[in-house]
């Protein structure tokens, strides 16, 4: 007798969803997270005022040797360290020559609570790239397979957006969008005019401006616009597995929360074609403990997921569990997050804004869609805002009482930007597990050998053209840029989306999962964060990891109940 | 990139309020003043009181006149001086220290080794107002002035009296509003 009906592995943006759909539908659900537990009273650090803040907000010496690559990213200070794993614990190789930026948090909700709350479908035109362009492999599914299950995952989440008929980015159910600012307006009127391909929408991001009653229900309020949200939300305004989706499985009474458990390996039984067993090891105890379930979710993020199959191998599946196709750890991808700018919008300097919008704008994809791509395929989308910041922080000269009398006026309007592109997918970006290095879990490090090529390239040196030609639409004076003809364009891993490694397929041949997410090769496995990705689309892709995650659980304890696994 | 404030960059972070800028410490070590230096942050004790009062003197003048008391209080009233003492003393290692009590000292040897502390307040004003717009305006080298001057700028209005006094502090703004009168608001948003 198994002592799950499911065990999910990881507690994130994906496994809160199949945890919650599982438990709604009766069945026992065990999630099992390797991170600490997370208690909002204690780590919601979003009551902190900024005279309250440690070391004036400023990264201390152990913060750099500690976690020399986690501080790097923008939504790490003093008030949301503890939600980013120590780099020296948590060690990867990358190829001499090339860079990878692994940024990650290792607690109950995962990077779920330092996400940017950017929510957008794909779209058709997505779904149908590859096989249009005859890259990789085709989706086994249609926008139209998804729709469903964005409306379902976007009614429960709350996501706030405008409508606006887009084919190249499908609206959806939403809550009322947040406001544009006086020149985000002017912005949006310049260059939908000189552009007539453009758009330029309000942010679709994961926060309460309208909530449900379903929302109130589970303790959930409205978006207070504070732009704290990296430290955790009291109000539990944004979207994320502590706020929403674990409270919901839990109230079922189903839910086993596990938390300091490491999975490193899944027993596989070769005759009936089945996992029997997740061993996990105590991070904090070092003491092993097998779990054991009819059905297993790995939703512990793409690369670990990924690590946990590769670990796993035997000699039924030398190359990795559940990988006869040979293609788990393969198609590595990210977003680029560069061609960024920024400048100042001139005028409206007895305009203002009031509160603190935790959101920008967006503008969708036009290349290779509505304007050609030169040189490239897919395209980019852009987010960006205009705003009126503190003025004390240009740090520009004047003492005393003018000094002062400066510092009380804000900026003026100030433009900034930055590109998403589509990062294309290609079996040389991939991971692979270290043969002899370990972590102090006794894990296999892991290699993350994964470049930009060609035509992300291009992509971002006209996604550079593009902007700066929109800044100047737009009138924006003291435009900075990158250089248009070689613009940075970062490692992967700096866009935070790292998908793809165990992509969905028709053909057990050449995919590592069915549509449903269930892997061809064994029944009772399903995996469902950003590892089942066949293409990236450009869009931010966690709301597609939760309808996906919610949909392979409703197909998965349909096949449970059924007796058909 | 080039902009230095670019808030949606995910490859760089947001200002650091005590910027040990690489080319700084360089040129900093590049001065005879270095072993001294050195010796003296050797023989500091991490908890106690790093900058001596002549150092403190310094700081907290030069915090006073870059912002006084006025209709609201200025930077020695928020505290400013100790807040930087407190960070040096408590969070900075020693590069960091030995950046600040070099560039302190640069700053001294600036107004000819006299003591700035005592001078009289008209002298103090005219005297840093000429090395502040020779800063600025690029004819006079002494870049931990900048940096001197934005950890006093960051410490006070971040500070509860900056925030709430002289800014305008609104932690919970319930809706967001894109577009109103300045007048409405009348100063800058502290955060």
């Amino acid at each position: 007798m198994a002592d799950f009906d499911v065990i999910v592995v990881g507690s994130g943006m994906s496994g809160g969803w199949v945890a919650k759909e599982l438990c709604e539908r009766g069945l026992k659900v065990a999630v099992i997270e390797r991170g600490r537990d997370t208690d909002p009273s204690e780590d919601y650090k979003d009551h902190v005022d900024p005279w309250d803040t440690p070391n004036m907000n400023k990264k201390t010496p152990e913060d750099l040797e500690r976690q020399p690559i986690q501080s790097t990213v923008y939504a790490y200070n003093q008030n949301t360290k503890h939600y980013f794993v120590d780099d020296i614990d948590n060690p990867y190789i990358v190829p001499e020559g090339q860079s990878y930026t692994w940024r990650r948090g290792y607690h109950r909700g995962g990077k779920s609570i330092m996400w940017a709350r950017q929510s957008y479908r794909l779209s058709e035109i997505d779904f149908q790239a590859n096989k249009k362009e005859g890259i990789s492999i085709d989706w086994p599914v249609r926008y139209k397979d998804i729709a469903p299950w964005y409306d379902h995952v976007e009614r429960f989440a709350g996501i706030s957006g405008s409508m606006e008929g887009l084919d190249i980015l499908p609206d959806g159910v939403f809550q009322p969008p947040m406001e544009l600012t006086c020149a985000e307006h002017v912005f949006k009127e310049k260059v939908e005019a000189a552009f007539p391909g453009r758009k330029v929408i309000p942010g679709r991001a994961a926060h309460l401006t309208a909530p449900t009653q379903e929302q109130l229900e589970l303790g959930r309020g409205k978006c207070m616009n504070r732009a704290l949200c990296e430290r955790g939300c009291t109000f539990g305004a944004y979207f994320s597995s502590i706020s929403a989706t674990l409270p919901a499985a839990e109230r079922t009474g189903n839910l086993t929360m596990i938390t300091d458990m490491a999975v490193q390996k899944l027993e596989y039984d070769h005759a009936t074609k089945r996992i029997t067993g997740v061993k996990a090891v105590n991070t904090k105890t070092m003491e092993g403990k097998t779990f054991t379930s009819k059905i297993v979710f790995l939703n512990a993020g793409t690369i670990p997921s990924t690590m946990i199959l590769m670990n796993s191998a035997n000699e039924h599946f030398p190359n990795g569990l559940a990988n006869s196709s040979g293609q788990l750890g393969k198609n590595l991808m990210d977003h680029v997050s560069c061609a960024g700018g920024g400048g100042i919008m001139p005028g409206m300097m007895d305009k203002y804004h009031k509160g603190r919008r935790p959101n920008g704008f967006y503008i969708p994809r036009f290349r290779n869609h509505t304007e050609e791509g030169e040189g490239f395929v897919r395209g980019y989308g852009y987010q960006g805002r205009i705003y009126r910041y503190t003025g004390w922080d240009r740090n520009t000269g004047g003492i005393g009482e003018a000094y002062k009398a400066k510092n009380r006026m804000p900026s003026p309007w100030s433009f900034s930007i930055i590109a998403f592109a589509e990062v294309l997918p290609d079996e040389r970006n991939h991971i692979r597990l270290h043969a002899n290095k370990k972590d102090k879990w006794g894990f296999p490090v892991p290699i993350l050998d994964a470049k930009m090529r060609n035509n992300e390239i291009n992509a971002i040196k006209q996604a550079t053209r593009d902007m700066i030609a929109m800044m100047d639409a737009a009138g924006i004076v003291n435009p900075q840029h990158d250089d248009p003809e070689d613009p940075p364009i970062g490692s992967h891993g700096n866009g935070i989306h790292e998908m793809g490694t165990a992509r969905m397929g028709a053909d057990p041949a050449d995919s590592v999962l069915n549509k449903y997410n269930q892997s061809h090769d064994i029944p009772n496995l399903f995996v469902s964060d950003g590892s089942f990705m066949t293409s990236a689309g450009c869009q931010n892709p966690s709301l597609t990891y939760m309808a996906f995650s919610a949909r392979a659980a409703d197909y998965a304890a349909k096949i449970l109940k059924e007796g058909r696994i | 990139m080039k902009s230095a404030n670019l808030k949606l960059n995910r490859r760089e972070t947001m200002l650091s309020l005590l910027a040990v800028a690489t080319a700084g410490l360089v040129a900093c070590k590049d001065k005879q003043t270095d072993s001294e230096i050195k010796e003296a942050v050797e023989g500091y004790k991490v908890g106690d009181p790093f900058l001596n009062g002549s150092e403190m003197a310094l700081l907290t003048s030069i915090a006073g006149l870059i912002i006084p008391d006025t209709d609201t209080p200025g930077a020695v009233k928020a505290g400013v001086p100790d807040m930087i003492q407190d960070l040096l003393s408590n969070w900075g290692d020693d590069s960091v220290r030995t950046y600040w009590r070099a560039g302190l000292k640069s700053v001294a040897d600036h107004f000819g080794g006299a003591e700035f502390a005592s001078m009289g307040a008209d002298q103090q004003v005219k005297d840093l107002s000429i090395l502040d717009s020779g800063v600025y305006g690029g004819s006079v080298k002494l870049p931990f002035y900048k940096d001197l001057k934005q950890a006093i700028a960051g410490g006070y209005y971040m500070s509860e009296v900056g925030a709430t006094q002289e800014l305008v502090y609104d932690p919970v703004p319930g809706d967001f509003l894109g577009c109103i009168e300045f007048s409405e608001i009348g100063k800058a948003w502290a955060t």
